[in-house]
């Protein structure tokens, strides 16, 4: 089997706000939960980008619904995170936490 | 009803996202938030809000596509469509999957435009040339069916102003079943004063049909008719420069009275700016011949032009007149003896001599320029699908045919000569720029469709034409190979690529043939640049530093009387000799790099005086200090001198060339020839070195000088050597001539070295121009070789890495790959140095002797480009044999 796939900071975070998201997991929400939860701004640009790779790396996948008038007809797309994104994202979590392991007196500090 | 979005925004974003998926997810979510955005904060700063959103994304969807276009999903074809689509759909899923590889590799793509663009570019430069200059000069109406007569066969030297007007009444009369019309044209040249100092005006006294022939209408007013020609009214037609330059293209100049060489003319009409018919004209008068002109039939100095009767062939015409010239031959057999007639078509007759082996010359030097582009591309793409091999097989193991592979690469191919052609067009545009501003206005007013230089249909026609030829140049081979591929090969050699033999024998093949191309280029070039050399740094025979020359004609009404003639140069060269900076002032005929070239019979003394005895050298007319101020060095004997009267014995001065020519082995001082069957015995008095009168012709041709006082001249040129700047002097020789004759003109002052300028920038652009061609070229070719040295070498990384773990030194790597390198330029360099040898013939042939080729500068070059292949070889092998064995053997 394929090691998962190395995800990079923002893809980290933007399948964790995926994560988060769970059924309603779209662009505009994704982008202020990185946003309110992180405190830095997020371009929409470099966020599709990262949603287009995530997806042609098969960590997540997408389906269009919910067209509604306020949107001028056209739909949302919807992530959903793939066992794929979730082992990757897991593979990536422990890479970090085995990294942070004995530093938690320095980081968890408030 | 919700906000909306700004429509534009939403239009540009959607253009720039493509993908529709994509597209309506992102404008969907942009729009949600817009409306919250126009809710919580107005609609104004919404929309401001929207517009940098869009923008932002849209950017950042185009960085993606370009970075991020080397995906998993690449060159997967487009779906096919269906099996009974028809052939537009075929055409576009084509276009389609070929876009995708095209972009699939962008910096392959952007280099394989920018070469073939090169190419492109210089082809349609020179073809805008040739086609403004040699083969649509002449853009009038009735073009097609004029032709121009002249008493005189088609030589190398032809010239058109050689109808006797006794000759051409013949013809006007004899031959109306092959001319319906038929025009003659002298030379004019009248002066015309009006205000300040008196101006020298190129003018032609012209049939009146000449207009009719050609299909011209006057701009203003009419052009000249039957009624002129009676020679009841003075009328002039004025041609658009002068108007404009006269009298501020204002249209009230009709019927004004000008004074033209002592006629008062009544201005009747205005031509268009592109007639400027024979060339230049400033003015055209009705020509009216005089009884005496009317039975002139030796002295030939008229231009015919005609127009062909429908369905005459110019042969036809020519064989008709040639009838009437047998029974001239009859009639007249003193001057018709050796009398020649032909007919040439209008373009031909009167198009730029020069010109076509010229533009000959660069055509096919950017036709080998493209080849070179061409070899070079292909041997990209070789490359790059050997990358694709794999994929290839893929799709033929899924059931794709051969020819559909073939048939893709080639659409590839298209679209990228498709890009470099539209990529072509400006560079030409800028190229046809700087070749207009190459050329000083003295020269290309004389050059007919100097007007024309400029992008038109043909030009584009012909690009495009020659793109789609390259296309099958450089795809056929990779899409040929692509059709044979063997699939079961393919899918097992996995990613290990490795070179089929065949395939390395066509990309070998194609590196030699660059550097065959780019040899036979360089040598041209080269043989260029020597002759440019030669031309401008050469032994000249004369010194042209600090010498002013100018132009003066006397009209024939009031210099009829030789003695009128003496007395005026005679005067002006003393004034000028009185001037402080001036060091000699002498008159001469005949100026060196002048293109006015005299020549006359020579018989020496103890020779019957036969025409066909004779002998044809140049000749001309000096004073006395012609010499001097020419600086041209007395080799033996003595100058001719103002003692030499017209009334005194006749004495010449000979070139060295006529002394050893004429009078091999013995002294020629003192030797007497002649030249007139009747005419005195001329003594030589003095030898003077040679002179290079013109690269043009024959540079060293034997001729002799008689004294302008035992034969003044009407047309002369006046030469002063000076101490100080020369071109100071301009106006100081103009006041000299005028104080004489304040209604002389004196045309074309400028300096001796300014005058061997204009004549050779012909051929120093020429040369330049060879010399860019050939140095892309080369550039090209060291590129094509070293990208398939790197590419060989990169290929053969890991068996780098096994010789050298089995005990090969890194100095065996070079070499063997430096061997490669050598193999490839040996066989390109034999095929270059025979093409070399065409090359250098056909220049000799195109050039009028000025080239001459040279075996040296053949291995000189061959000798550079080995060195440059060597480097091209030794770069990438020192770069493999320096890599650790252990990682070559990783390489994969």
């Amino acid at each position: 089997m394929k090691p998962p796939p190395y995800l990079g900071e923002f893809e980290y975070a933007v399948l964790l706000a995926a994560l988060q998201l769970r059924e309603a997991a779209y662009a505009v929400p994704v982008r202020e939960l990185i946003e309110s939860r992180t405190h830095r701004a997020v371009a929409r640009g470099a966020l599709y980008t990262a949603l287009e790779r995530l997806e042609v790396k098969g960590c997540v996948k997408s389906a269009l619904r919910d067209a509604s008038p306020e949107r001028g007809g056209r739909p949302r797309r919807y992530f959903t995170v793939t066992p794929a994104g979730l082992a990757a994202l897991r593979s990536t979590h422990a890479a970090l936490r085995n990294l942070a392991t004995g530093l938690e007196s320095i980081l968890e500090q408030p | 009803m919700t906000p909306a979005p700004p429509l534009l925004a939403e239009r540009a974003l959607a253009l720039a996202v493509g993908d529709p998926e994509w597209r309506d997810a992102i404008l969907g979510d942009l729009r949600e938030e817009f409306v919250h955005m126009a809710r919580r904060h107005g609609r104004s700063y919404a929309r401001r809000w929207y517009w940098g959103q869009a923008l932002g994304v849209a950017a950042h969807r185009a960085m993606a596509r370009v970075s991020g276009s080397r995906r998993a999903t690449h060159l997967a074809m487009p779906e096919p469509p269906e099996p009974h689509a028809g052939w537009l759909a075929l055409v576009w899923h084509d276009l389609h999957g070929a876009w995708r590889s095209v972009r699939h590799q962008p910096a392959l793509s952007l280099t394989v435009v920018a070469m073939l663009s090169l190419g492109l570019a210089a082809n349609a430069t020179i073809f805008a040339q040739a086609d403004a200059i040699v083969l649509r000069p002449f853009r009038y109406p009735g073009v097609e069916r004029a032709a121009v007569v002249a008493s005189d066969s088609h030589e190398r030297f032809y010239d058109r102003e050689s109808v006797a007007p006794a000759d051409f009444l013949d013809w006007r009369e004899q031959a109306r079943d092959v001319f319906d019309r038929l025009a003659a044209i002298e030379w004019w040249d009248p002066q015309y004063l009006l205000d300040g100092p008196p101006q020298q005006l190129t003018g032609f006294l012209v049939s009146p049909e000449l207009f009719e022939i050609l299909g011209e209408s006057a701009l203003l007013g009419r052009t000249l008719t039957a009624a002129d020609a009676t020679g009841q009214a003075a009328v002039v037609v004025l041609g658009y420069e002068f108007w404009r330059r006269q009298f501020g293209g204002r249209p009230d100049v009709l019927g004004r009275q000008l004074k033209l060489a002592g006629v008062s003319r009544q201005v009747v009409g205005v031509m268009p700016a592109s007639f400027r018919v024979p060339y230049g004209s400033d003015v055209w008068a009705p020509l009216v011949l005089s009884p005496a002109a009317q039975a002139e039939r030796a002295q030939g100095y008229l231009t015919v032009v005609g127009r062909l009767a429908p369905g005459i062939t110019v042969a036809a015409a020519e064989h008709r007149l040639q009838a009437i010239l047998v029974e001239q031959r009859r009639a007249f057999p003193d001057s018709h003896a050796k009398r020649e007639v032909s007919v040439r078509t209008f373009t031909d007759g009167f198009g730029d001599e020069g010109a076509g082996p010229f533009v000959a010359v660069w055509q096919i030097a950017a036709l080998v320029l493209l080849l070179v582009a061409c070899a070079n591309v292909a041997n990209l793409l070789l490359a790059r699908n050997t990358e694709r091999e794999r994929e290839f097989s893929v799709r033929l193991a899924l059931g794709a045919s051969g020819g559909r592979l073939a048939r893709q690469l080639l659409v590839e191919g298209a679209l990228l000569a498709a890009a470099a052609t539209a990529l072509a067009f400006p560079l030409a545009w800028g190229a046809l720029g700087m070749v207009r501003s190459a050329f000083p206005d003295s020269i290309i007013r004389f050059v007919p469709g100097w007007a024309y230089l400029r992008l038109e249909p043909p030009t584009l026609l012909a690009t495009s034409a020659l793109a789609a030829g390259a296309v099958l140049l450089f795809a056929i081979a990779p899409a040929w190979r692509a059709a044979r591929q063997n699939v079961a090969s393919g899918l097992r050699m996995g990613n290990r690529q490795t070179d089929g033999a065949g395939r390395q024998r066509a990309r070998g093949a194609l590196a030699a043939a660059q550097i065959a191309l780019t040899l036979a280029l360089l040598v041209a070039a080269g043989l260029a640049l020597t002759a440019l050399y030669r031309v401008t740094e050469g032994p000249l025979g004369f010194n042209p530093a600090n010498v002013l020359v100018g132009r003066v004609s006397l009209p024939k009404d009031r210099y009829e009387d030789p003695e009128a003639r003496r007395q005026l140069v005679a005067r002006v060269l003393m004034r000028l000799e009185r001037l402080p900076s001036v060091q000699t002032a002498a008159a001469t005929n005949v100026l060196p790099y002048s293109a006015n070239d005299g020549s006359e019979l020579f018989w020496r003394e103890g020779i019957p005086t036969r025409r066909a005895d004779a002998t044809e050298v140049a000749s001309r007319r000096a004073t006395p200090s012609s010499f001097a101020a020419l600086g041209i060095p007395l080799l033996s004997g003595r100058t001719i001198s103002s003692a030499d009267r017209h009334d005194g014995v006749r004495v010449a001065m000979v070139s060295q060339a006529l002394a050893a020519r004429f009078w091999p082995g013995e002294i020629a001082l003192g030797k007497r020839f002649r030249i007139a069957t009747d005419g005195p015995l001329i003594t030589v008095v003095g030898i003077v070195g040679e002179v290079t009168q013109d690269w043009l012709v024959d540079s060293l041709r034997p001729a002799f000088y008689l004294p302008f006082d035992q034969d003044p001249q009407r047309t002369f040129y006046v030469v002063v050597r000076t101490v100080t700047d020369p071109i100071q002097l301009a106006a100081g020789l103009r006041a000299a001539v005028q104080a004489e004759d304040p209604e002389l003109p004196v045309v074309g002052l400028k300096t001796m070295e300014g005058v061997i300028e204009d004549r050779t920038v012909g051929l120093r652009f020429a040369g330049r121009s060879l010399g860019v061609i050939a140095a892309i070229s080369g550039i090209l070719a060291a590129v094509g070789i070293y990208s398939l040295m790197a590419f060989l070498m990169g290929r053969r990384t890991r068996e780098m890495g096994v010789r050298m773990a089995l005990g090969a030194t890194s100095r065996d790597v070079v070499w063997l790959s430096c061997r490669q390198a050598m193999r490839l330029t040996l066989a390109g360099i034999v095929v270059g140095a025979a093409l070399s040898y065409l090359v250098g013939r056909g220049l000799e042939a195109a050039m009028f002797g000025v080239i001459t080729s040279s075996a040296t500068l053949v291995a000189l070059l061959a000798a550079v480009l080995t060195a440059t292949a060597l480097a091209a070889g030794y770069l990438p092998a020192r770069r493999v044999s320096r890599v650790d064995p252990t990682i070559a053997l990783r390489a994969e």
